[in-house]
């Protein structure tokens, strides 16, 4: 088998839209055809998403998610650029960017070429723009493990709606794994509807019909276990209580914990 | 719901959110099989209150009867407040439940002092131990301290306790026994040395036998009100220093301090001192991440930090012969030391560098504030430096009152 890393891209002057089906595997088995074909993508898109070009009279090319050819596009990603740079490029195609496909495309194309990892050749547009959005990604994870707020139901599963400002569950939920290995809990992204079940042993994606009716953190009371109440009552009170209201400083306030995510936040209803 | 609860939690709350530790970083402990929790090395501020400050642990005295009458503080014995004790039962309660919701990653537990020190302390204790071991919580737990505590009761807060603090409450002992009479520095120190030697013992063992039990993981801090007594930020800073360096502390904490009494010992505050204690922190970082030495931000000549700028602009004002920098070529050491460059800025400079020039457009790229930094750097396209700056005029310029002529036109 060809490593295809060793190809050299011949970047020709055929230049061409290519269109997937906008899963993860499915850029990065597009990213595995442009090697192999010595493609030059100027668009890559989801199906359906590509802009019909004016100029040229070209179809865009679709590539087929293979699930093999993207896992040796991510071995090469690790071979070269680490672990670092695999989680890089995930958290990029993460980050819902408008450009992201482009972002990752020269992102690897610069990986593959110098060979070593290039995470802070900053002076290269797309591997600055990788770790911007790395770190936006990492700010909003972060408060993901913040903000999630669970509300226990009667069956005694922790419940916790969330709309994170990019699609930062499956690199999210390992956290709450760890913290929470003896609960049932399960986080759900009402944004994009999905979420992660975890049932004490093993974590699964899931999709709820009832959560397309949520739209803010209160559940309805049936719904709720015996004492759940309670604790959010408690959790208010306690709230108010450690403030000092001598030093109050409401603009501080909102940069820590912008209004979007009060909804679900317990303490702010 | 019980109504007695909320009762208290409302007071015992009240009464402990003078304690400005929220840290709940530094610490590994580790999930265990069929436990609640773990503890975040990074920490997580899980909710932020409208003073701005962060809400990290549930931070709760145990009780707020106190045998003590500090000046400085609410639950001085004198004061008419109302008064309530937890029980061992509901703390636990309460900080597992709020655990379970991802409120909080842990406990601050402290308390008011009833009977005596070690009456205390062997409460707070047995609240963390069973915590750890009958409810197999592994989350963070910070203890208070309670000085003049035995040594044998601060051992065992070592050991189910991620971090422990005593507090020195003011800095400077004299102003401690004209406010705090009953308190001297000797009882605080005692439990602190204790712990350091504790610390130091327990890393040594570590290093022999890998299954040693933690012992106090994020180390000890201490906290003092500022504001309420006489010291300079030369005599705080210095203090600050040498608890870092001699009792090897993780963090010192300034309070600024709030007028909570009418007492004849304090003094009357229009409002708290907020900008000097941001001012303190800033210097406070530079010593512990920027490698900055006490005598290089604050001296004899200087013994107050400025209140219109940061500590770090201000170095660079007093010492422009240093200035600009080259950052094609400075070490690490001056690139940080440069106002608007951050840690994280200095490293991207760093290492950057290696593959390419550093251009004012790379630097506006990375996000350094160069409204400050541009001042202090010497790079192809930064044209403000054709200007003879001193630091007067910078000063007026940062301060708005005169416009920056370079950036005018280039803007």
């Amino acid at each position: 088998m060809m490593d295809f890393m060793f190809a050299k891209p011949n970047i020709s002057l055929d230049e061409c839209v290519v269109t997937y089906d906008g899963t993860y595997e499915g850029l990065l088995t597009v990213v595995f055809e442009c090697y192999r074909l010595k493609l030059a993508p100027t668009v890559i898109k989801p199906s359906g998403a590509a802009p019909q070009s004016l100029f040229t009279s070209q179809h865009p090319i679709e590539v087929t998610t293979d699930n093999a050819s993207a896992k040796r596009v991510v071995a090469g990603i690790r071979k070269y650029g680490l672990q670092q740079a695999v989680m890089d490029v995930y958290k990029t195609f993460l980050s819902e960017d408008s450009n992201r496909e482009m972002v990752i495309f020269g992102y690897l194309r610069l990986l593959f070429s110098i060979q070593k990892p290039i995470n802070t050749r900053y002076h290269v547009s797309e591997v600055l723009r990788v770790s911007q959005l790395v770190k936006q990604m990492r700010r909003e994870v972060h408060r993901m493990h913040a903000f999630v707020r669970f509300q226990e139901l009667a069956d005694g599963l922790f419940f916790a709606p969330i709309e994170p400002d990019f699609d930062v569950l499956p690199v999210t939920y390992q956290h709450f794994k760890a913290r929470y290995a003896s609960m049932q809990w399960c986080i759900y992204d009402i944004k994009r509807d999905y979420g992660v079940l975890y049932n004490g042993q093993t974590v699964e994606e899931v999709k709820l019909e009832e959560a397309k009716a949520l739209n803010s953190v209160q559940l309805p009371a049936a719904l709720l276990s015996g004492k759940e109440q309670d604790y959010q009552q408690l959790w208010r009170d306690y709230f108010n209580s450690t403030n000092i209201i001598e030093r109050k400083n409401i603009k501080l306030h909102l940069r820590h914990v912008p209004t979007r995510y009060w909804k679900y936040l317990t303490e702010k209803q | 719901m019980n109504e007695r609860i909320q009762e208290k939690l409302k007071i015992l709350a009240d009464a402990a959110k003078y304690d400005v530790s929220c840290a709940s970083s530094g610490s590994d402990r580790a999930a265990k099989a069929g436990g609640l929790g773990n503890a975040s090395n990074m920490g997580i501020c899980h909710s932020y209150t409208e003073d701005g400050r962060c809400v990290s642990l549930l931070k709760v005295l145990l009780t707020n009867y106190c045998i003590y009458d500090c000046a400085y503080c609410v639950s001085r014995s004198s004061n008419d407040v109302k008064r309530a004790a937890f029980t061992v039962d509901e703390v636990v309660e309460l900080t597992m439940e709020f655990y379970k919701r991802n409120y909080i990653e842990g406990l601050f537990l402290s308390s008011g002092i009833f009977k005596n020190a070690d009456y205390t302390m062997e409460r707070l204790v047995r609240i963390a131990k069973d915590l750890r071991l009958v409810h197999n919580f592994n989350g963070y737990i910070h203890l208070k301290l309670i000085p003049g505590a035995s040594d044998e009761l601060v051992q065992q807060a070592g050991l189910y306790a991620d971090r422990l603090s005593a507090n020195l409450e003011l800095p400077s002992e004299t102003s401690l026994k004209l406010i705090a009479p009953e308190k001297s520095y000797a009882q605080v120190y005692e439990p602190m040395n204790y712990l350091k030697e504790a610390i130091v013992e327990y890393k040594r063992e570590k290093k022999l036998v890998k299954s040693t039990p933690k012992f106090a993981p994020a180390g000890q801090s201490t906290q003092m009100v500022i504001g309420a007594s006489p010291e300079t930020d030369l005599h705080i800073l210095n203090l600050s220093s040498s608890l870092y360096e001699e009792q090897n502390l993780k963090r010192v904490y300034f309070s600024g301090y709030i007028p909570v009494s009418n007492d004849t010992r304090l003094p009357t505050l229009v409002a708290p001192p907020l900008v000097r204690e941001n001012r303190l922190y800033q210097a406070d970082w530079l010593m512990r991440f920027y490698g900055f030495k006490v005598d290089e931000i604050v001296d004899d000549q200087h013994p107050h930090l400025d209140m219109q700028f940061d500590p770090k602009l201000v170095y660079a004002l007093r010492n422009m012969h240093l200035f600009p920098i080259n950052l094609q070529t400075a070490p690490y050491e001056m690139v940080v030391r440069v106002p608007g460059i951050g840690i994280r800025s200095a490293k991207k400079i760093m290492a950057a560098r290696r593959y390419t020039r550093i251009h004012i457009d790379l630097l506006k790229k990375l996000r350094v504030a160069l409204n400050r930094a541009q001042y202090f750097i010497d790079v192809p396209g930064n044209l403000l430096l054709r200007k003879d700056y001193y630091p007067e005029l910078i000063r007026k310029e940062l301060a708005g009152e005169t416009k920056p002529q370079q950036l005018a036109l280039f803007a």
